[in-house]
């Protein structure tokens, strides 16, 4: 089975925000007013950060940093721990799953996951006029009833599936046209639309894939690699 | 006239301890429909929130806990009074909690459903409430939290309603003159308790026994509602030592709830020869020692802390001593220890007036503790904190709801002590001694009589 | 499956937690109503003592 994985090269990465509205569009994230996100109840599945300037006294870098965030998809998720419905759940590759038909809304995973990449729907998803014309009608078929990019309801937690409906439709189109399944038909919208080509995505079991060749490379780290989580969205920092 | 055919030990507060059932009058109605109305506001704030969504609330990204689930770790917490005195102490042989036990309980009966009831308040999606049944995974905090919790609500019930059993057989047979259809209750309830002293010796094996599994369950209770946060990896919360620290604060302020709760009935029901000054005495001396039980957890957790320095730790350690939440955590410790401390040890000898303003500082400041615990490690969570900083300012809907859900104990409380008596009568008789309880044949009339020549 | 993938499964898979619950729940029901009649029938040996009064 493939292990799926991202790696973001933050040596590429322009910090254009590309991916997070590539990502929203792609998912049906919902707006918020902004009222809303002053209160920091934006949903952004992939989020950009300015990093803190850490260092005093010596010369600081003039260049500002950023940091760009999709869920980790954990080998080890703290967030599948804590659910008490399995609405969030690891399938069989890899990737961390959330099913907005059974999610009761306690928002234990939202604080259960040390990276912060849930999200919490605090009231009815809504989009701007016009916007809510153009959702992207692509659906998950699997366990859950209603994942990724299904228009979910209030109350429930969402977060990155490393667009999960673009594997599903991989698979029926390689179906359709007679042919195996390729990993490189898999790409996730913001790997899609990356204007620094700073992102890959692939199978992290497959030695031949640009992800498991750039992960073993002297530049990549892992966020809180000490906290067990064994996350599959490696970094390969600057330099 | 109905014969009275089953047996009452004599007690001389007999007539007091029943003197309120007989009686209703307006004021007490006007207390009820003012808190009915409290309650009522909060169902109406509860509604409009089930409507609109949780984004009514001031919880948001990275606090997604409130508010709500202060209440909850504080409601159930409060509900540990009833059982360490009747239980614990129960145990202990410590005689001089016979008068405290209904009371202490009754506060144990009538928050824990307002513990659950924050829960579903802080749902999502509270009409998905049985997917915990249907679909639970028992690695899940939650759901040992829900079986816990409901285990101890069940058991409550059960102990308290066994413990009231003699007593509702007390009032069925002495109360001929409130209305019909609370006589029906009482005999409905009673169960045909006859006082036999075969039901007496099996009705004290049966509380003996439960007082020991009480005691259990309530250990087993808070731990596990601690555990909730401490199973995560946020800092602040991922520590050992937040079983114990949560289990100490929950005896702790449930015990100053009875003190408060015990100085109300005391004075609006006269009831000065049954709950003697005696008992609040004793309670001072417990309260000393959870007051500084409690420091040394606090001590022993912080101290811990600031010598790791480990910086994520250090963040949240930082926004509760000098950070956004100083002015709380402060006030808080002065609330908790010192101030308290001050006065039992100088000022609450004897006085219940100092007894009553320590335990309710006691209780404010548990409450904002548990705020402490909770909010201060969202703000700071492990990773975010280097990325975003988040703030919570509760919204008025949070404060109504939380204003109903004491309302609703109040009442609960307040109505109960209107139908059953809030002392237990039979248990602190003073002829009701357990060796006296032989199951042996004697004729029930004739064992009353002889009683009181020999008294 | 060895023993330890059959506890993992308990507890991983949905559906076995809810389970626990109901049968703690049920459990502590039967117990508590057997608890409770045994009490109240705890005097009926010396029952016929009263009847013959009557």
């Amino acid at each position: 089975m493939p292990k799926w994985s991202m790696v973001i090269d933050l040596d590429k990465c322009v910090a254009c925000q590309g991916c997070s509205i590539a990502c929203r569009f792609e998912n049906n994230t919902p707006i918020v007013p902004p009222s809303e996100a002053a209160l920091g109840r934006s949903i952004l599945w992939n989020e950009v950060f300015p990093l803190r300037h850490e260092e005093e006294g010596a010369i600081a870098s003039d260049q500002a940093k950023f940091l760009t965030r999709p869920c980790m998809h954990c080998e080890n998720p703290p967030c599948v721990k804590v659910c008490p419905v399995e609405a969030t759940y690891q399938d069989e590759e890899g990737i961390v799953r959330q099913n907005y038909a059974r999610c009761i809304g306690c928002r234990f995973c939202t604080v259960g996951c040390p990276y912060g990449v849930r999200y919490f729907n605090w009231y009815e998803p809504s989009w701007e006029e016009g916007l809510d014309q153009h959702l992207n009608p692509d659906r998950v078929s699997g366990r859950g009833d209603l994942e990724g990019p299904a228009v979910r309801p209030k109350g429930v937690v969402e977060k990155c599936t490393y667009c999960i409906h673009r594997l599903h439709k991989a698979h029926d189109r390689a179906e359709a046209e007679g042919r195996a399944f390729r990993a490189e038909d898999y790409v996730p919208a913001c790997v899609q639309t990356c204007t620094g080509k700073a992102r890959f995505f692939g199978d992290l079991d497959d030695p031949n894939s640009s992800v498991s060749q750039l992960a073993q490379s002297r530049r990549a780290f892992r966020l809180l690699e000490e906290a067990g989580t064994h996350p599959k969205t490696i970094y390969l920092h600057e330099g | 006239m109905r014969r009275e055919t089953t047996y009452h030990p004599e007690n001389k507060d007999t007539t007091a301890v029943l003197a309120p059932l007989r009686d209703l009058p307006n004021r007490d109605l006007l207390l009820w429909a003012l808190l009915a109305g409290v309650v009522g506001v909060g169902v109406l704030a509860y509604v409009r929130q089930f409507i609109l969504g949780l984004g009514v609330t001031g919880m948001n990204r990275p606090i997604y806990w409130g508010v709500y689930i202060t209440n909850f770790v504080f409601f159930i917490g409060l509900a540990h009074s009833g059982t360490f005195i009747s239980a614990i102490l129960r145990i202990a042989g410590a005689e001089w909690r016979k008068p405290l036990t209904r009371a202490a309980e009754a506060i144990t009966l009538f928050s824990l459903p307002f513990g659950v009831a924050s829960i579903v308040v802080d749902m999502g999606r509270p009409d998905r409430l049985l997917n915990v049944i249907i679909y639970g995974r028992f690695e899940s905090p939650l759901l040992w939290d829900f079986t816990a919790v409901s285990l101890y609500l069940f058991s409550s019930v059960v102990f308290f309603y066994l413990s009231l059993l003699p007593d509702i057989a007390l009032c069925r047979d002495r109360l001929n003159d409130v209305p019909s259809w609370q006589q029906r209750m009482y005999r409905i309830l009673a169960l045909g308790w006859k006082g036999t002293p075969g039901q007496y010796h099996r009705l004290e094996k049966v509380l003996d026994g439960m007082a020991i599994f009480m005691t259990l369950v309530v250990v087993t209770v808070h731990t596990v509602v601690s555990w909730v946060f401490g199973m995560t990896l946020q800092p602040g919360w991922h520590t050992a030592l937040i079983g114990p620290f949560f289990l100490l604060g929950a005896i702790f302020s449930g015990t100053a709830a009875v003190v408060i709760v015990l100085a109300i009935l005391r004075r609006v029901y006269k009831l000065e020869e049954a709950l003697p000054l005696s008992l609040f005495n004793s309670l001072r001396k417990l309260l000393i020692v959870f007051s500084i039980g409690w420091l040394y957890m606090m001590i022993a957790e912080h101290l811990t802390i600031f010598y790791g320095n480990m910086p994520e730790e250090m963040e949240v350690f930082w926004q509760r001593f000098t950070g956004d939440f100083a002015s709380i955590f402060w006030l808080m410790v002065i609330f908790v220890f010192f101030i308290p401390l001050y006065i039992f040890l100088f000022r609450a000898k004897n006085s219940i007036k100092w007894m009553v303003i320590a335990s309710i500082l006691i209780n404010i400041g548990m409450w904002l503790e548990r705020y402490i615990v909770i909010i201060p490690t969202e703000t700071r969570p492990r990773l975010l904190y280097e990325l975003v900083q988040g703030a919570y300012t509760p919204t008025l809907t949070e404060w109504i709801i939380t204003l109903s859900l004491f309302a609703g104990l109040v009442l609960l409380y307040a109505i109960f002590t209107r139908f059953f008596p809030i002392i237990p009568l039979w248990e602190t008789t003073e002829t009701l001694a357990p060796e006296e309880f032989q199951p042996r044949r004697r004729r029930i009339f004739g064992v009353r009589r002889r009683r009181k020549e020999n008294a | 499956m060895s023993i330890g993938e059959w506890i993992s499964a308990f507890f991983t898979v949905s559906g076995p937690g809810g389970i626990v619950v109901l049968f703690v729940i049920g459990l502590a029901a039967l117990v508590y109503f057997w608890l409770t009649r045994w009490i109240i029938t705890g005097g009926e040996e010396q029952k016929s003592d009263y009847d013959r009064i009557r």
